[in-house]
């Protein structure tokens, strides 16, 4: 034991205490060093960080020999060494827990790291080894000394408030989950993307879809696909009542489902069934031209493919096609709600419906604040439109009311695709289908190094390959013949130009045949593959037999026939 | 400096980024076989009186607009006229307006190019049979009169358009009124009734004119309009299709252009147009040998001398390697390519244009606007 000239009994105290935690980490870490105001142990990939800072008095009796090496590195070989920095003078400032990874590492990587999902892993250890004790959270890159080029580091931090910095116990803890290496596995299918180590397209767009309560069942969007089929074109006054009426027949079969909520009934103007209309609208399941209704783009291919993707015997059941395609729909077009609820079950482990009442409207706002510090506020449009979003979140009247109608749907939705259940005591907790999926979307955001807020780029690649590790165990394997996958792909395209006609002559829109490939590839020919590489092998192989011109800004083009 | 036409042995630089406007620059190369399509269109309306609505899809920079000019000139259709025996159609471009009142812009664009004095002369001795046909069509009497007074030599054939234009101020107006005409047009059915009325008795009896062609281009831009003028334009093509259902030919020139959220610009066209659509004609974008056969029937336009190679000044790899490296590319980006590629090496003094200037220039004349 090491014992320093004390003046007061507390100030004792509290070095024993900082003493005890620094030999215990010190006993089993890799290495320890100070460097510019930081105490680092390592512990193979994870850290120990306490910040200080020197208080005036030791500045100036500080010997010269310690002032030129604040900035280089000091490491502490020996217990002994802890003397050496006067830890009566000095302030701490904070403590934290980190998870790196050296960016320049990520071209030979084996396999992919997922700093975000460790980062939830351990936040969700924490919370529930002490609630409340953590103060912040952060992933960012740190590039080093500005004049010397690095790759960078990305990392995970988690600091702990300030009662626990000399906690004995929580310390052991957290060496009990940092020991454990293999914290999350990153699946298989990300490793080139780690490698190339190249952003994947996101242009900050927050996509968000206003709901209301009543649309609790994804089911009734099967039955709207049959109605659309029928009518063909609605016009936008009677939609309501036509949809509602239509739904009528499939009331007692909800009744008899797992889920009940969410029942269109008759009623005199078709307000029943109008929350449907409205969230299909949002979903790009229907189009409106002038004043009628027509089946959307994307709902075209859905609709195409029920007859033969969709046979549940109860129609508000889903099967592997609807589900994917309802993930798909949502994902586009709510990611930031959706996302962030997701997180939220997964960090409380299971959580009540009043409990998320009270959280979530937090935990939006301080998504919106990772948003902004993500991008440097260099995209001023970008950043407005956060802001309005911020503040729009921030002045909710009557907020648990208006989250009624937020959480409710998309809790339900989570109910129907089985990322969620019911877990005791009226609570919802995440299944192993949603831990997987949550891994998922905390991998697209290690991908690109800071959270993803529009993520259409990356569910056009890789929500097949999602689906089938979530929802089948990753069961489907490519066959390794390439030719074969690509006269596949050619087969259903060539295909699609009979079942998406349009009023122009040889022409099939690219959204809608690269859909119905993708689909078609997946559930009939076991071959997973996504949107994004249907459109590259159309773009860049001239025998394909097809002429392949892609629009960018309108996200969609058109495929001929070569003649 | 090397004259262009010695160096190059052509009059000009051939290829053109917009449709020419004077009709000797306009000329058809290559393409025959949607050449024929519109021929055979054509030919079968100046036969036949059945009136036809035909969507012509493509690409933009296809050739849409240089196939409605190129169509509309004289030679050409008196050329398909003499071949079926009979005389030449009347035929116009007009763009789709994108104002407020489109029937009525439609309605001015006809007016403007109607040559009444010209028609008059057409018509001379005529006019008595045609009176009693006007009188035939429909049931408006106003209009029927406004109709025949386009074609009565004794009104002065700048008060008829001053009446047409509804720029008659009342004193002007009185001297109408022993024609009958009591009125000023006033809204869309009057300007489609007179343009129908219009179009039948200049092709009455296919005397005159056999057909009437409008070709509307950038019928695209419907999907810019709001929804009243979406629905305004709908009607009048149902309308005119009907009130004239003799000898009018009705050409949409349309973008295969994907939006955000419909899958085509079809989904703009209602139903009761597409009912009356008889042929589409899509513009496809060019194979390699379509388009090298374009090239060398283009470069014999404006050949001047002989060369054997028929791509001269170009060497034939090097149109290959554009070929390969546009890709699938509507006509106006090869042209754009060819064209700054004679143009550079023009200022470089480099003929004839091998590879290696190919590979000098590459970067400047290969490339994507998206």
């Amino acid at each position: 034991m090491i014992f320093w000239p004390l003046k007061e009994w507390g100030v004792q105290v509290a070095l024993f205490e900082m003493l005890e935690i620094f030999e215990f980490y010190f006993k089993i870490c890799k290495s320890t060093w100070v460097h510019e105001g930081e105490l680092v142990f390592e512990f193979n990939q994870y850290f120990i960080y306490y910040l200080f800072e020197r208080t005036e008095e030791d500045d100036e009796d500080l010997e010269d020999e310690y002032e030129d090496d604040y900035y280089s590195f000091v490491h502490i070989d020996t217990l002994k060494d802890f003397e050496k920095l006067r830890l009566q003078k000095i302030n701490f400032k904070s403590f934290s827990i980190r998870g790196i990874e050296f960016l320049g590492d990520r071209e030979y990587c084996e396999s992919g790291r997922s700093i975000t999902s460790e980062m939830f892993f351990c936040i969700k250890k924490i919370e529930l080894f002490q609630p409340n004790i953590i103060s912040c959270t952060l992933v960012d890159i740190d590039y080093g000394d500005p004049m010397c080029y690095s790759p960078g580091n990305y990392y995970f931090s988690i600091e702990i408030v300030k009662d626990k910095w000399w906690d004995l116990g929580l310390a052991r803890f957290l060496i009990g989950i940092l020991e454990n290496e293999n914290l999350n596995e990153v699946p298989n299918l990300y490793t080139s993307h780690f490698r190339r180590n190249k952003l994947i397209r996101d242009n900050k767009k927050i996509s968000i879809i206003s709901t209301n309560t009543k649309v609790r069942r994804l089911g009734y969007f099967k039955i709207l696909s049959l109605f659309v089929g029928e009518l063909n074109r609605i016009p936008i006054y009677s939609i309501n009542k036509k949809f509602e009426n239509f739904c009528l027949k499939y009331q007692s079969l909800l009744n008899t489902s797992k889920f009940k909520r969410g029942l269109v009934i008759e009623t005199k103007t078709g307000i029943s069934a109008k929350p449907y209309i409205d969230v299909a609208i949002n979903l790009g399941m229907l189009t409106k031209i002038n004043n009628l209704f027509y089946i959307g783009k994307s709902f075209k291919v859905y609709h195409v493919l029920q007859e033969s993707l969709s046979k549940n015997e109860n129609i508000f059941e889903l099967s592997d096609f609807d589900k994917l395609y309802f993930i798909e729909r949502i994902l586009k077009n709510d990611y930031f709600y959706f996302s962030n609820l997701l997180e939220l079950i997964f960090l409380k482990e299971e959580i009540s419906y009043s409990q998320l009442l009270d959280f979530f409207q937090v935990k939006l706002l301080s998504s919106l604040d990772e948003y902004k510090e993500s991008i440097f506020n260099e995209d001023m449009k970008v950043v407005r439109e956060f802001n309005d979003i911020n503040y729009r979140i921030s002045n909710w009247e009557k907020a648990k009311v208006y989250l009624e109608h937020i959480l409710m749907p998309r809790l339900n939705w989570m109910l129907d695709l089985e990322i969620i259940k019911f877990a005791e005591g009226n609570k919802f907790g995440l299944t192993d289908i949603g831990t997987k999926f949550f891994t998922h979307l905390a991998v697209w955001n290690d991908i690109n190094t800071s959270k993803v807020v529009s993520p259409d780029s990356f569910i056009d690649k890789f929500i097949v390959h999602l689906y089938d590790d979530c929802y089948n165990g990753s069961r489907v394997n490519n066959p390794n013949d390439y030719e074969y996958i690509t006269k596949s792909v050619y087969k259903h395209i060539n295909d699609s130009f009979d079942l998406f006609k349009t009023l122009a002559p040889n022409r099939v829109t690219v959204s809608q045949a690269a859909n119905y490939a993708k689909y078609m590839l997946y559930f009939c020919d076991k071959i997973k593959v996504g949107y994004d590489f249907i459109l590259r092998i159309l773009a860049n192989d001239e025998n394909s037999g097809f002429i392949f011109k892609y629009q960018e800004q309108y996200q969609d083009g058109y495929i001929q026939k070569k003649i | 400096m090397t004259e262009f036409n010695q160096k190059y042995k052509l009059t000009t630089n051939p290829f053109r980024l917009t449709p020419a406007t004077n009709p000797k620059e306009l000329v058809w190369a290559g393409f025959e076989e949607i050449k024929v399509k519109f021929e055979r269109r054509i030919e079968r309306s100046i036969r036949i009186p059945n009136s036809t609505l035909v969507l012509n899809w493509g690409e933009y920079g296809s050739g849409k607009t240089h196939a409605a000019r190129y169509f509309s000139k004289s030679e050409v259709l008196s050329g398909l006229a003499s071949k079926a025996q009979k005389s030449i159609p009347y035929s116009m471009v007009i763009s789709l307006p994108k104002g407020k009142e489109p029937v009525y812009s439609i309605y001015i664009a006809i007016i403007d190019k109607l040559n009444i004095e010209d028609i008059r002369e057409k018509f001379a001795g005529k006019e008595g049979d045609l009176d009693k046909f006007i009188e035939s069509i429909g049931s408006n009497i106003h209009i029927q009169n406004v109709i025949k007074a386009i074609f009565n030599s004794s009104i002065p054939y700048l008060e008829v358009k001053k009446y047409l234009y509804g720029n008659m101020n009342s004193s002007e107006f009185k001297g109408l009124s022993a024609s009958g005409i009591l009125r000023v047009l006033r809204d869309d059915s009057d300007y489609s009734a007179v343009i129908a009325g219009l179009f039948s008795c200049l092709t009455f009896n296919k005397e005159v004119f056999s057909c009437i062609i409008i070709w509307i281009d950038e019928f695209e831009d419907i999907a810019v309009l709001n929804n009243t003028n979406i629905d305004k334009i709908n009607n009048y093509i149902r309308e005119i299709l009907d009130s004239v259902p003799n000898n009018l030919l009705l050409f949409l020139n349309l973008t295969q252009s994907a939006l955000i959220s419909v899958e085509d610009l079809g989904q703009y066209v209602y139903d009761s147009v597409r009912s009356r659509i008889k042929e589409r004609i899509s513009f496809d974008l060019p194979s390699g040998k379509v388009f090298k056969d374009y090239l060398i029937h283009l470069l014999s336009y404006f050949r001047e001398g002989e060369d054997e190679n028929p791509f001269f000044p170009f060497e034939e790899n090097v149109i290959d390697r554009i070929i390969r490296e546009q890709g699938s590319a509507s006509l106006r980006q090869f042209n754009e390519s060819l064209s700054l590629l004679l143009e550079l090496s023009d200022m470089d003094e480099k003929s004839p244009i091998d590879m290696n200037v190919f590979e000098e220039y590459k970067e400047e004349i290969i490339w994507h606007k998206d």
